[in-house]
């Protein structure tokens, strides 16, 4: 890459050099035969094309038609836009759910001596857990007699 | 005669070498001192000379002639000349490695 080309980033740069070319091409052809000088809008061409930013040329032309064409036709572009909403909208909703039920640890001190129990009394709970848990390690590990 | 790309950097960057020319000048040089073999075409040389200046190997500037005509001038810069005496070096060993293995053609003598 060189760094020259960075310069012709800027619009009014382009234009400067557009300018520039033009007056220098008149300035030969009116000194010069015609048939001498060959195909002068092909050097234009490739001489533009050294400053190497054509693509971006082509990508900026590329998406003011888009907008041109999307401008005719509002109703497809709210239908669209609609759809995008509602799509990405279900998407965060769903993932947050399952971010935070699957994903993150439990919002408790200590989420891996937490218990789950298929007793419905509380009571029954209480003393399911008190019962079978034998030691809680300092490092919070819950061990179950074998 | 086509040229290859270098080529045609190389001859440019020579013919710079007399002195300050402007894009014409150039072509018709490159034509009369290879008594017009090597045709150039303006519209062909001058994209090269847009990538020879953005390569920082010459350098342009409008200037007014002695008939009062304003023309674009180009002359070689300190980067220009020894890549000149790079290109030229590479040259003259390309030359004589085909000089070389080319030799004169004998007519085979049938026996």
């Amino acid at each position: 890459m060189n760094w020259r080309r960075l310069k012709y980033l800027l619009p009014s740069r382009r234009r400067q050099e557009e300018r520039d070319m033009r007056e220098e091409l008149a300035s030969v052809a009116q000194i010069a035969d015609p048939r001498e000088l060959g195909n002068l809008t092909l050097a234009a061409e490739n001489a533009r094309e050294t400053w190497g930013w054509t693509w971006l040329d082509g990508v900026v032309a590329d998406a003011r038609y888009a907008f041109r064409t999307l401008r005719r036709q509002p109703g497809f572009v709210a239908v669209a836009v609609l759809l995008l909403a509602l799509g990405i909208g279900a998407n965060t909703a769903i993932f947050s759910f399952a971010d935070a039920i699957l994903l993150r640890p439990l919002p408790v001190a200590r989420p891996s001596e937490v218990l789950t129990s298929t007793a419905r009394h509380p009571t029954a709970v209480w003393k399911a857990c008190h019962t079978r848990i034998t030691r809680i390690s300092a490092r919070g590990a819950v061990r179950f007699p074998d | 005669m086509d040229l290859m790309q270098g080529t045609l950097d190389m001859l440019v960057l020579r013919t710079l070498l007399v002195g300050p020319m402007h894009g014409y000048g150039i072509a018709k040089a490159i034509r009369s001192t290879s008594n017009e073999v090597l045709e150039i075409e303006f519209g062909s040389l001058y994209p090269a000379l847009k990538r020879l200046e953005l390569k920082g190997w010459i350098s342009s500037k409008w200037e007014t002639s002695e008939h009062s005509r304003r023309a674009k001038n180009y002359r070689l810069t300190a980067a220009g000349r020894s890549q000149l005496k790079r290109k030229h070096s590479k040259w003259t060993e390309f030359v004589d490695a085909i000089t070389r293995v080319m030799g004169p053609v004998v007519e085979q003598v049938k026996g």
